[in-house]
């Protein structure tokens, strides 16, 4: 034991020594981007540029330029046109989805786009060739039952039953995006690190926690992208990226810290505050002590005094969330009011809870800003402590990166019981949201609270089985309430995407499900 | 002729060893400054629930990123905490942590000089390229390697200074021994029949203290640089543990709305620090037997 930790710290130093060597090479890069690249500046690396194997919006931004979807959404919301395919068709009972293909199109690696480039994409993430480390397969794919090649250029889906919001999942940026067979063949693991899809700008090079480069596709199908590269650079500080931007050494940043706003406005860069559509959540894990008991959860909700914390700790640069769903995705529900601040409330129910003299909880976040939560997870965290400090709940923070705080909170590390979390909408159908605390998400990860309730779980089945939208609507309502009532989460805030960009950049937009798509904007 | 020279020499009243260090560490301006803050941090340090003006844990949001008032003196940091009293708070943290760390590094580090030093052969070889190898690695990344391993906490944070300095006062202990032992008092103790460690530890120890206890001194000021440092990364206490460190590594993303949230945490690092190198350097002159 000893003797491995012993080994763990000497690793621990050589990694240190060789990230300090790395840092030390990097300053030397001109201080000004040049004028044909484009430097997006974003707050943590990717966890991996396969599309069937992440599900973090850092991976998605770059998957969003290197890849193409069957269907893809419009620029700047989230209805459906067509992008690989040129059209497409249901069969009335919603099982049968057929998609005429794009002609000529072709990987970056020169291999044809057809239909078995669809079959193979989708096929990786079906059973029984799906594997553990594919959060998004079951999610996107669940629903297929096959797909089948009906021509080069012809490819159909057969559903294992009607499905909502199917041609919505097409058009994500993870799970769907269409990769090259030959390129996974020849890859096969690596793939993540060797992206080849049929997007604007194609994968140049990836080191390792400083920087993606893209360069532009010239055997694209549609117009030329504007720029000959792109770069997405990993600047980790909230302030140092502020002032990268302000100095020049990159073009567009997101994950604006609230606090530099101000500043950056007063230094004539441009802050795009777009309502977002993600989740910024604090999440009980439901499925053991302490918090499997309901009213423990409701008093802690009841603890959390949200309008301060968007008012302070976010400047009100966020909407403070009643439910799970943002206003603006159908199903939201004005009526709902979600659990007040009440720190009374929240002492009596701890003591109905048999918790009388307060207790302890051990809490996990993450220590970088996400688009849900521009301050990052530990700021958030200490709010919430001192918060919950004062119905005499007495909180331990543990915090971890952001590569690694994925799987801490699956595998609920340290004791956790409390963990800060988010999420940002991938299709804008509701379903996309609620269903993050559907049973069989607990396995995939996604339902981190490892919540389970079946008549959630029943209600999310029938949501997504129905396709009519108003009866869709109605489902969803119902299911919010009893969501409301059982606080598996205490929803905080929908935070606006806080994006800044030079005064000479042109079309730059910030999409709703947190991508970005930079193939028309210039500068 | 020089007998006669030499009793001239001798002060007529001979004065006893700590007399005249005090008075000459007093003389010494620059380190009674040292000594003087030193000692109001320990008081502050000590006493820090009677003179912190509100409770250092107790956020008052509507409070956030207030400047400095007649209220809130140093003004309140981004959770509406009253920043002179984490401060104050913090100092508990620094000087413990200092203190604590310097005495895990002194004892094991002089065990293992004075063993190597008064031995010499295998045993010096051994543990001198032992510290040598811990030499090697700047402390500060040794020290976070530690904490990764360790994880959050005073206790692991006073751990990992603490063995990060072993080395220094190996070799320092190592070097006094080694310049002592042949002299004639020690060959006399051994002739007398005392044992090693009887010879070590009463007899060669207490003359070769005061490079030892300037050492020690000007150790305290860089464990409080370390644990500010490790606290800045991210690495310290937990939070809300109102360390200085952490505060300065909290405010960071505030450097241009409310830069008060640095600056104070910062001003308390440099002061505190100053203060222990100052009394250090004045100690090590007033031990100085060169300079006397």
């Amino acid at each position: 034991m000893r003797k491995g930790k012993i080994l763990i710290s000497f690793v621990v130093v050589l990694a240190l020594l060789t990230t300090a060597a790395g840092c030390g090479g990097n300053a030397g890069t001109s201080a000004t981007s040049a004028k044909d690249t484009l430097v997006f500046a974003q707050g943590a690396d990717p966890r991996g540029l396969d599309p069937a194997l992440v599900d973090d919006g850092e991976s998605a931004k770059v998957i969003a330029n290197v890849f193409e979807t069957l269907v893809k959404y419009k620029e700047d919301s989230t209805e459906i046109e067509p992008c690989l395919a040129t059209s497409w068709e249901k069969s009335a009972d919603g099982k049968e989805w057929t998609f005429k293909l794009r002609r000529g199109v072709k990987f970056h690696d020169g291999t044809d786009f057809d239909a078995y480039a669809v079959k193979f994409t989708v096929d990786r993430q079906l059973p029984p060739q799906v594997t553990a480390d594919m959060p998004y397969a079951s999610f996107t794919f669940g629903p297929v039952k096959e797909v089948q090649v009906v021509d080069k250029y012809t490819v159909k889906f057969i559903l294992k039953e009607p499905y909502a919001p199917f041609l919505a999942n097409l058009a994500m940026s993870l799970a769907a995006p269409i990769v090259s067979p030959a390129a996974v063949k020849k890859y096969g693991d690596d793939f993540t690190n060797n992206p080849v899809g049929t997007g604007p700008y194609k994968f140049v090079k990836w080191d390792k926690g400083q920087q993606v480069v893209l360069e532009a596709n010239p055997n694209y199908w549609g117009p030329q992208p504007k720029m000959k590269k792109v770069v997405f650079k990993i600047v980790k500080e909230n302030s140092v990226r502020a002032s990268d931007l302000i100095t020049g050494a990159v073009d567009i940043i997101d994950g604006v810290d609230p606090n530099d706003v101000a500043k950056l406005e007063k230094s004539k860069m441009l802050v795009a505050k777009d309502a977002g559509m993600n989740i910024n959540y604090m999440g009980f894990i439901c499925d053991r002590p302490p918090f499997n008991n309901v009213k423990l959860r409701q008093a802690v909700s009841y603890a959390i005094n949200k309008e301060e914390l968007v008012k302070y700790l976010y400047k009100d640069l966020a909407q403070v969330a009643p439910s799970m769903l943002p206003d603006f995705i159908p199903g939201y529900d004005p009526s709902l009011k979600g659990i007040p601040y009440d720190p009374e409330k929240a002492k009596q129910l701890l003591k109905e809870a048999g918790y009388p003299n307060g207790l302890k909880v051990k809490m996990i976040t993450y220590s970088n800003p996400r688009p849900y939560n521009p301050v990052g997870g530990e700021k958030l965290a200490a709010a919430v402590q001192a918060q919950l400090a004062k119905v005499g709940i007495q909180a331990e923070i543990q915090s971890y990166p952001w590569k690694e705080y994925k799987d801490a909170l699956f595998k609920v590390a340290d004791g956790a019981q409390i963990f800060f979390y988010g999420w940002t909408g991938d299709n804008g159908d509701p379903d996309n949201f609620l269903s993050l605390l559907e049973t069989k998400e607990i396995e995939s990860s996604l339902n981190s609270a490892k919540y389970s309730n079946p008549q959630v779980d029943k209600l999310l089945v029938e949501g997504r089985t129905t396709l009519d939208m108003n009866r869709r609507i109605e489902i969803y309502k119902e299911l919010q309430k009893i969501v409301e009532n059982e606080a598996p989460w205490v929803f905080i805030s929908h935070g606006k995407t806080l994006a800044a960009y030079r005064p000479g950049v042109k079309n730059f937009k910030y999409h709703p499900t947190g991508v970005v798509h930079l193939w028309n904007v210039e500068k | 002729m020089a007998d006669t020279l030499l009793v001239e020499e001798i002060p007529e009243k001979p004065v006893s060893g700590f007399v005249d260090f005090a008075k000459r560490f007093v003389r010494n301006r620059a380190a009674l400054i040292g000594f003087i803050i030193t000692v109001v941090l320990v008081i502050v340090a000590v006493f820090a629930p009677v003179i912190a003006p509100y409770d250092p844990y107790d956020a008052n949001m509507p409070m956030s990123l207030t400047k400095p008032t007649a209220q809130h003196w140093l003004g309140c940091d981004e959770l509406g905490r009253d920043i002179l009293s984490r401060i104050i708070y913090g100092a508990r943290i620094s000087l413990r942590v200092g203190v604590e760390a310097v005495a895990l590094a002194l004892s094991v580090g002089i065990v293992l000089g004075a063993l190597a030093g008064y031995f010499g052969g295998r045993l010096d070889l051994i543990i001198m390229r032992l510290m040598d190898i811990m030499l090697a690695f700047p402390s500060i990344l040794l020290a976070i390697a530690f904490m990764a391993v360790l994880g959050r906490g005073i206790e692991n944070a006073i751990i990992a200074i603490g063995i990060v300095s072993i080395p220094e006062y190996a070799r320092i202990v190592r070097g006094s021994v080694l310049s002592v032992k042949e002299n004639d008092y020690v060959t006399a103790a051994r002739a007398i029949g005392n044992s090693d460690a009887a010879i070590i530890f009463r007899h060669i120890l207490p003359n070769v203290m005061a490079p030892i206890v300037v050492r020690a001194t000007l150790g305290i000021s860089s464990a409080i640089l370390d644990t500010a440092a490790l606290g800045f990364l991210g690495l310290g206490v937990s939070p809300p543990t109102a360390e200085w460190g952490t505060m300065l590594g909290a405010g960071r993303g505030y450097v241009w709305d409310a830069p008060h949230l640095l600056t104070f945490p910062g001003l308390a690092i440099t002061v505190t620090v100053l203060a222990f190198n100052l009394m250090g350097d004045g100690l090590r002159d007033a031990l100085d037997p060169h300079l006397r």
